[in-house]
């Protein structure tokens, strides 16, 4: 029994705690220092292993800056058992906080002494699991008072009983939000038995554990007698002081296994903090922690402040407004999405168990309510509604319920009997995608027809068995789904990528929010699964939730913007929505909410019933699970709020009451400006009866005033309430068709979309539908033709087809174009039939060959034959049907094309042009070669066809024939182009494509012809021999270009010409790589090529050493690689100068401007660069720029595709389905080229197409210092933060001479040649980048969508003159629709630092317009 | 979770209807001993996750055979069409994976409703679906036994069903492929399609689905007898029998030996009969509440029928608390027991084994799998996801192991009946 701190075990174990804490010393900065906090951890059992789970516990706990103590026992401690109790406990002395799983001790007097001391001197304590049975002392030693007493008075409860099998943990309701179950999952499975517990009053419970028992009733043992009943709830772990003052904090858990699960770890993690003081929130010491873990890659800021009111004074706010907190933790933590219900109640997503499951929780994730039951602008009441979700990414009010997305399940979940808690829990379809759950079904919303609206990102794959049949989803899409009916529809399939917001204005326009583009929805709803590229309406940075604001709160300047949520960078935006023809135009406006606080997150925001705006914020430092590890420990589970922003001075809209009210109280609400109010309206009409609802909008109708000046709207709401209820009331559909506004017909001609089949007097006939089209699609308003058009696909009639091409009778614009071809392709089934059998008539010849060239199968032949036969034609007419033949043709089909032209081209001997154009030749060959390259389809007849394209003079022709021959192999021709190389008058273009198809026909002759040319002096001929030698020998070839590159550049054949055919070979790099590395590169070549590969983004390494673009050891580039780069990224942010940086960004040799862009101004090839430092950290940049192929941006993804015959085409990646690749190649300025699947060999993920070697473009490390604070600047609050306002940034700038005349023609000669100048970023175009002169011509241009006016507000004003589309400016500059050039003409020495010119709007009859961007 | 109020009114169909015809193979049980099922196929697989009924009744009816089961079904599914995240893995990968003694096939609702499928190929893709089965060896002995499972029939009386002729004519033709392909690979059907066309047709106040192509969770309490009568074969039938008049109790189940009831003499005045029950298998699950059962599946409910009481109304008592109150005429009619303290550890059961198959689910299915062995591995889900896809696999693991001890309990109950008016 006798024990001494001087026995050999002491020494040991204290050797182990200095171990401990050395180790501590490496990861942490401040761990094993004096000032770090000491945990003792005292290990008294072996009882569940605690002396194998607490060390490692304590190795972890290191990291956080503590030293830690473990006091071990040998042996079994327990009753005494191994003689020597608990040696080392007088290390307690020096504790900051002491953590102790004891059980059944006896310890010897002195030993006891030391825990006495501890526990009773109000240090922290921590107890774990059996520590509420510490002591087991005899009932008669005096000691014996700690037997009960430790758990009682230490702990806060003694030990009673426990419970068989495992124990589910579940935060305590309360205490959601509490600090200390920050990362605790919300609810887990602990695998150790409960322990019965009973707390004093002032402790606080924190989780609740529950568990079953095998025997029950009334049970007693020697600690007393149970009543137990077969469930039992006790808490199981909970804060107290104790009765000696201490800090407490106790939990039952402890079983050897709760500590292979994440739960217990982060909860003693949390305590431990707590116990000593230290910030528990994500603090520091957490963020240092994250960032030191090795699978951490970028920094966050940080934070010391977390309430509300630190966050609210971190907005800054649009003049005018102001934000008011109206909930925050712990009312709702880890909002995702949030909806209102007509009594005005805000329901919330809120996911703790986001990113991912962790194993043994039971995810709970839940759907709050939250109520202002006072109306003092604040809520006051949350209710869990439902629990036990996982990830629910959406949720919508329906049914006397709501729907919920928890993938891959649809849930309905209601409440039947009153208390705001769901009982009723359906799964009402199954198999949505979970790939990546920020990709799930999410931004839910009721459209204004019924319908209710959700999307889904790229990767994913979904299956769903309705009712209906199997509705299937890849990679993205719009659904749309009719609860009532289970009707489950793919609304828009199309490139999805993160659809996170989608949203109508009060007539139905549809934006949808596809970071980061805002597209006009409409064209891509028609009725077909084509996937055709479409541009989107606006950019901006990604963006989540949001919506089209209205109401009179606010002022008429707001109403219909799209307010939306710039997560990433801590904003809440605006757009402004304007007509553009068929379509709409997106301007981003000032944003509404700027913060400088990180941890502001919306995601979501939505009109209130007060006409306020409710901004949903997921405060946390973390945002994603793309962007940081899923177990980062910065990801905060304890917070989130709702914020309201009103208006000043502006009274809110009274709440309006719409449910307990007569239905026709309810619907006259239909009238009403909110579009919050009218789509409550809808809703409580759908939960209505039927027919009770039918009849209280029938008398809404018959009460409407025609000459109210809101009549149009008022109908089209009665129409869309109609479809809510799935009533047909053909009477108004038709009179809303009829209606003078079109908006209100586009809105009919949509409801016609659901109910063509039941109108009319015949059910399911199309007659009385297409009669109505055939109006609909003549209409003066572009969008109610795209409607028309768009309903037209959903008719299953031939004649459908002839209708919707009318749509070309008047002015197209890309909207309708997209809608028109997707509407041809989807009707397909329907008319190509009825076209073959002769029995479908189009309006016009037009009509019909646009019909059957956007047609996916083969008449396109048919049409092209029918042109060419016609003799005149028109080659832009043929290009569209050339595009389907070459897509899609079948080698006899093209054979009738070949055969055409051979009589096409028959009589250009004796008629010329007039026979025959060569224009038209060129696009028909052109697509015969892509047929034959891409599909390896070849027509036979050729070889007459060839020879009679010779005749005609013209070289583009001539060259399109001769890779014809190539391609087709015609072996007949061979001396022909033997032929045409030897003769001195061809034409170097003709001569090449002669020298390559040579080497495509590959015959002896043609090899031995090759041969000869390589060996021949004349560098020209010896191109022309590597050219041809490369298909059949490609080693050869190479060696022969080496020599070729040892001396000056021939400029008929320039040398990356050459390069080039070698690139695109399959090892071809490798060839000439390998040929270079014996010869000597002339330096004019050499920097030639170089340039040449940093243009087209290759980075085959033998070839960018051939050509001096490697990294030179010693450069400054090999020196910053050197560096850590977490260290260049703090010198970055302590030294670097942005303002330096952003002139070093625009040195024309950095090239920056050639692929980047900054607000649209520059090139397209990279992402655009106006928010990267709001996005990404220095060290993130400072990668970028050194090591650009780590650190892709997403959609900046490179592919290499191999093809079938050898070609390689690298390029960023557009798009990559089964049936084929589009890339987008920097070689063709940025152009999608399509690379179907069967032709491909190989696709490799490429490198970044930034080319290396840039730092070593700079003078020293300092510029390097400034490039990146620069670039990390971009987008950050400050003097870099991006300007929405319509600043001209793109330019063209060139000197003229005095005396010349100004003029149209001169400005569109500046436009077409002047060199390329860019705006700085606060959009001063800078005086020291117009060229040298006393009058300087600085062109840009505007695009305008609605016609009007437009003002210019210049800085400096001394500009000499301004020129609106080359004539001087008037007073009142008015545009038409369409393309202009502004153009200033000034004095560089008078401007001062440079010129900045800003578009404005006038206040009437402003124009809608936005400046030009790009390269 | 999975509670039940103490009393639950079960309700049989009253009316007698036509005895239901069998179509199901009295063959031999499929499954021996520590056999590994795996469930693949369609929706009616996949939602099968939810509410764990067949693990339930194959835990309950055969303890001793210790098997496990793994749920890889998938909405959607079909035997040609099945869809997966990238880098997911074949069937026969994860079939190899769970070392498959046993596939359970539930397809053919999918390809009911696709047009594009005709019946032709429907044969002959399942048939080579079967062979590619029963070529391959998943648990590294032999190549699995292949259980089909046939669609449901279509709930004609949900209006949202379109075409219904069409669809039930498919359904059909389907069923029967599904049966005959079985039959020519000498593996086992489940045929529901003709159980389920009963049990809708006989029994239409009973809704059998949610939506009238999957099965609600009557449906699933339903048809999940079936399909464990062919794993496992039958359940044990809950029927007591007791004739006061002559003091003789019988049990349907007097052959197993699974239940043994004998008559105690009465303990006072009050108690018109006291019986000690005996059992060494759980009672089968509990049907949801407010179910009207159809006749043919009474045999999965306990059943106590007494004869020759004096006219009154009796309670019976478990181990003193009271559980069922009926009177004389009723009890000698039968009553079904649905409230007995021992459907709870059947209950408890249910609710572990919904538990595992959440953890697996998270495991074969996990969200965000992109990051899990996707293309957006690098750098974080590299380093997160091993670890924890192994501690999932020992949770699954442990849960079997639990799941087999909460089947294997031994009880002992009294029973007494008391007059209570």
């Amino acid at each position: 029994m006798k024990t001494s701190h001087t026995s050999p075990i002491c020494l040991l174990l204290a050797a182990i705690g200095i171990g401990l804490a050395l180790s501590g010393r490496v990861v942490a900065d401040d761990a094993g220092s004096p000032d770090a906090p000491h945990a003792v951890f005292v290990v008294g059992t072996h009882h569940y292993e605690p002396h194998e789970t607490i060390p490692k516990f304590a190795e972890r706990l290191e990291q956080y800056g503590f030293r830690t103590t473990v006091v071990l026992p040998e042996g079994n401690p327990e009753h005494n058992r191994n003689g020597k109790g608990l040696p080392g406990l007088e290390v307690l002395a020096d504790a900051d906080v002491a953590i102790f799983y004891m059980r059944f001790l006896a310890l010897p007097e002195e030993q006891l002494a030391h825990i006495e001391k501890y526990v009773t001197s109000g240090k922290p304590v921590i107890g774990l699991r059996t520590s509420t049975h510490a002591f087991y002392y005899p009932k008669k030693d005096p000691r014996s008072k700690w037997n009960d007493g430790f758990g009682r008075d230490v702990l806060g409860s003694r030990y009673y009983i426990h419970l068989q099998g495992q124990t589910t943990v579940e935060h305590v309701p309360d205490q959601k939000g509490n600090i200390l179950l920050n990362g605790v999952p919300a609810r887990f499975i602990d695998p150790g038995t409960l322990y019965k517990v009973e707390l004093p009053e002032d402790a606080v419970p924190l989780l609740n554990g529950t568990g079953r028992a095998r025997k029950t009733g009334t049970i007693t043992n020697r600690f007393g007698t149970h009543q137990i009943e077969a469930e039992m709830t006790w808490p199981v772990a909970w804060t107290w002081t104790n009765t000696f003052g201490g800090r407490t904090f106790a939990t039952t858990l402890g079983h050897r296994e709760s500590f292979e699960l994440p739960a217990l770890n982060r909860l003693l993690v949390n305590a431990i903090h707590w116990a000593v003081d230290r910030p528990v929130d994500i603090a520091r010491e957490k963020a240092a922690v994250a960032r030191k873990m090795p699978n951490l890659k970028r920094p966050v800021g940080e934070l010391d402040q977390f309430d509300p009111e630190s966050e609210r004074q971190a907005f800054e706010v649009l003049d005018g407004f102001e934000v008011n907190l109206w909930a925050a933790e712990p009312m709702l933590v880890n909002p995702i999405h949030m909806t209102w219900d007509a009594q005005g109640r805000l329901w919330v997503c809120c996911s703790t168990s986001y990113p991912q499951v962790q194993p043994g929780e039971q995810p709970n994730d839940q759907i709050i309510v939250l109520e202002d039951t006072d109306g003092d602008g604040r809520a006051d009441k949350s209710t869990v509604f439902a629990d036990g979700l996982y990830v629910p990414t959406g949720l919508e009010m329906g049914d006397g319920g709501v729907y919920v997305a928890n993938a891959p399940d649809l849930l309905f979940l209601k409440d039947t009997d009153g208390d705001l808690k769901a009982d009723v829990r359906e799964v009402v379809l199954t198999g949505f995608a979970t790939e990546d759950n920020h990709h799930s079904i999410s931004a839910w919303r009721w459209g204004p027809g019924g319908w209710l609206y959700f999307q889904e990102g790229t990767f994913m794959h979904t299956q769903v068995e309705t009712p209906h049949g199997v509705v299937r989803l890849e990679n993205g899409g719009v659904f749309q789904f009719r609860p009532r009916d289970l009707d489950l529809r793919v609304y828009a399939d199309y490139r999805a990528s993160n659809p996170w917001g989608h949203t109508f204005d009060r007539w139905g326009t549809e934006v949808l929010i596809d970071n980061p583009n805002l597209y006009f929805l409409t064209p891509l709803t028609a009725n077909s699964r084509a996937k055709l590229a479409y541009q989107s309406s606006g950019r901006g940075t990604k963006q989540c939730g949001g919506e089209f604001v209205s109401g009179r709160h606010l002022p008429d300047e707001f109403q219909n913007q799209i307010w939306t949520n710039q997560y990433k960078s801590n904003t809440v935006t605006r757009y402004e929505i304007t007509d553009d023809g068929a379509g709409i135009g997106v301007n981003e406006l000032e944003p509404l909410i700027r913060s400088r606080d990180i941890n502001f997150r919306p995601v979501d925001l939505k009109m209130g019933p007060d006409g306020a705006a409710y901004v949903l914020d997921w405060y946390n430092p973390l945002i994603g699970h793309m962007q940081h590890s899923f177990r980062d420990e910065r990801r905060d589970t304890t917070h989130g709020r709702v914020w309201r922003v009103t208006y000043r001075g502006r009274p809110l809209v009274e709440k309006p009451q719409l449910v307990r009210v007569p239905l026709e109280q309810t619907v006259a609400h239909l009238k009403d400006p909110e579009d919050w109010t009218r789509h409550q309206v809808k809703r409580v009409l759908s939960d209505a009866d039927p027919r009770a609802a039918a009849d209280a909008l029938e008398s809404f109708v018959a009460s409407l005033d025609r000459d109210d000046p809101g009549y149009a709207h008022h109908l089209t709401e009665a129409l869309w309430a109609y479809q809510t209820i799935d009533v047909v009331n053909e009477d108004l559909l038709r009179d809303v068709l009829q209606s003078d506004h079109p908006k209100a017909r586009a809105a009919a001609v949509r409801v016609l979309r659901y109910w063509w089949d039941r109108i009319g007097d015949s059910a399911s006939s199309t007659e009385p539908a297409l009669t109505l089209l055939e109006q609909a699609v003549a209409d003066e308003h572009p969008r109610v033709r795209l409607e028309a058009v768009l309903t037209l696909g959903f008719i299953p009639d031939a004649r459908s087809v002839a209708l919707a091409c009318r749509v070309l009778d008047q002015p197209m614009d890309r909207y309708l174009e997209h809608a028109l071809k997707l509407t041809v392709d989807g009707l397909q089934p329907h008319w190509l039939p009825a076209h073959r059998a002769g029995t479908l008539t189009f309006a016009s010849p037009d009509h019909r060959s646009y019909a059957l060239s956007n047609l996916l199968t083969n008449e396109a032949v048919q049409v092209m034959v029918d042109l060419l036969n016609a003799g005149q034609v028109n080659a832009d007419r043929l290009k569209g049907p050339a595009e389907a033949v070459a897509r899609t043709a079948t080698a006899a089909q093209l054979e009738k094309l070949v055969l055409t032209m051979v009589e096409y081209t028959r009589e250009y001997n004796t008629r010329g042009r007039d026979a025959a154009d060569p224009a038209a030749i060129r696009v028909v060959l052109d697509a015969l070669n892509t047929a034959a390259r891409t599909r390896g389809v070849k027509p036979t007849g050729a070889d007459k066809m060839v020879p009679r394209i010779y005749a005609v003079p013209d070289v583009d022709a001539q060259v399109a024939a001769t890779r014809l021959v190539g391609a087709w192999k015609i072996a007949s021709q061979s001396r022909r182009l033997q032929q045409l190389i030897r003769a001195e008058e061809t034409d170097p273009a003709l001569k090449l494509a002669a020298a390559s198809a040579l080497g495509e026909l590959a015959g002896r002759s043609d090899r031995q012809f090759l041969a000869r040319l390589a060996q021949s002096k004349e560098s020209g001929q010896q191109t022309l021999g590597v050219v041809g030698l490369a298909a059949i020998d490609l080693d050869r070839a190479a060696a022969v270009a080496a020599t070729l590159f040892a001396s000056p550049p021939d400029s008929n054949f320039p040398p990356e010409q050459i390069v080039e055919v070698f690139i695109q070979r399959r090892g071809g790099g490798d060839a000439l790589g390998a040929a270079l590395d014996k010869e000597e590169v002339h330096p004019d070549v050499a920097s030639q090529v170089a340039a040449h590969l940093v243009r087209i983004g290759e980075q085959h390494p033998a070839l960018v050493e051939a050509f001096g673009g490697g990294v030179a050891p010693g450069s400054l580039e090999d020196l910053l690689m050197a560096e850590d780069r977490l260290e260049l990224a703090e010198d970055v942010r302590e030294h670097g100068n942005p303002a330096r940086g952003e002139r070093i960004f625009r040195r024309s040799e950095l090239a920056c401007f050639t692929c980047h862009n900054i607000s649209g101004a520059g090139g397209i090839i990279g992402p655009d660069l106006a928010a990267v430092g709001s996005a990404y950290q220095e060290d993130y940049i400072v990668d970028s720029i050194l090591r650009p192929s780590k650190v892709i941006k997403e959609f900046f993804e490179t592919a290499v595709v191999l093809t079938d015959e050898g070609r390689v085409i690298t390029g960023i990646l557009v798009l990559s389905d089964d049936d084929k690749i589009v890339v987008r190649d920097p070689q063709q300025g940025g152009a999608e080229v399509t690379i179907p699947t069967d032709q491909i060999d190989d696709v490799a993920k490429g490198p970044s197409l930034m080319p290396r070697g840039l730092a070593n473009k700079l003078n020293n490390r300092q510029e390097f210092l400034d490039l990146a604070s620069f670039l990390a600047a971009l987008g950050k609050p400050g003097d870099y933060q991006r300007n929405t306002a319509p600043i001209l940034r793109r330019w063209r700038v060139a000197a003229v001479e005095e005396q010349a005349t100004i003029d149209a023609g001169l400005v569109d000669h500046v436009l077409a040649t002047g060199q390329p100048a860019y705006g700085l970023v606060d959009g001063t175009l800078p005086v020291e980048d117009l060229p040298e002169g006393q009058r300087v011509i600085a062109v840009a241009e505007l695009d305008v969508s609605e016609p009007g006016a437009i003002g210019l507000k210049v800085e400096p004003s001394a500009v000499a003159s301004v020129l609106v589309d080359g004539h001087p400016a008037t007073e009142r500059i008015e545009l038409e629709r369409g393309r202009h050039s502004l153009a200033f003409v000034l004095d560089p020495a008078s401007i001062g630092e440079g010129l900045r010119v800003e578009v404005t709007a006038p206040k009437s009859a402003a124009a809608t317009f936005k400046p030009v961007t790009g390269p | 979770m999975l509670t039940q109020p103490a009393i639950t009114p079960t309700l049989i169909l009253a009316v007698l209807i036509c005895v239901l015809p069998r179509h199901l193979d009295a063959g031999p049980p499929v499954a021996t001993t520590g056999d590994r099922i795996c469930i693949v196929g369609n929706t009616f697989a996949e939602r099968m996750r939810i509410d764990g009924f067949l693990e339930t009744r194959l835990a309950v009816r055969r303890p001793d055979l210790k098997l496990t089961v793994r749920n890889l079904g998938w909405s959607g599914d079909t035997v040609e069409l099945r869809p997966r995240p990238l880098n997911f893995g074949s069937l026969n990968e994860h079939l190899a994976r769970q070392q498959a003694d046993i596939v359970l096939c539930c397809f053919g609702m999918s390809e009911a409703f696709d047009d594009s499928v005709d019946i032709t190929t429907f044969r002959q893709s399942l048939l080579q679906f079967v062979r590619n089965l029963q070529n391959t060896t998943y648990n590294g002995q032999a190549p699995p036994k292949v259980v089909f499972v046939t669609p449901i029939a279509l709930e004609t009386v949900d209006p949202r069903v379109d075409d219904v002729d069409l669809r039930t004519e498919r359904l059909q033709a389907i069923s029967r492929t599904i049966s005959e392909v079985a039959e020519q690979t000498s593996s086992t059907a489940v045929d529901l399609h003709t159980l389920t066309g009963n049990l809708i047709r006989e029994n239409p106040s009973q809704r059998l689905t949610d939506n009238g192509i999957h099965p609600n969770e009557y449906g699933y309490w339903a048809t999940t007898a079936a399909i464990a009568d062919a794993l496992v074969g039958p359940a044990t039938a809950w029927s007591v029998d007791v004739d006061t008049a002559t003091q003789s109790v019988e049990t349907s189940d007097d052959a197993n030996g699974a239940l043994l009831v004998t008559l105690l003499p009465q303990s006072d005045d009050q108690e018109v009969m006291r019986l000690r029950v005996q059992t060494t298998q759980l009672l089968p699950p509990t049907a949801p509440p407010d179910s009207l059962i159809h006749p043919s599946l009474s045999n999965l409910l306990p059943v106590l029928t007494v004869r020759g009481l004096p006219e009154g109304r009796y309670g019976l008592f478990v181990d003193g608390t009271v559980v069922a109150e009926a009177d004389s005429g009723q009890w000698a009619a039968g009553q079904v027991l649905s409230g007995l303290p021992a459907a709870q550890r059947t209950e408890d059961l249910r609710t572990v084994i919904c538990q595992k198959n959440e953890w697996f689910f998270h495991r074969y299915r996990p969200a965000n799998s992109e990051y899990v062995f996707g293309r957006r591995t690098k750098p974080f889900g590299s380093v997160s996801f091993p670890p924890e896809m192994k501690a999932f696999d020992r949770l699954v693991e442990q849960s079997d192991g639990t799941i087999h001890g909460l089947s294997r309990q031994k009880r002992t109950e009294t029973w007494s009946l008391e007059r209570i008016d």
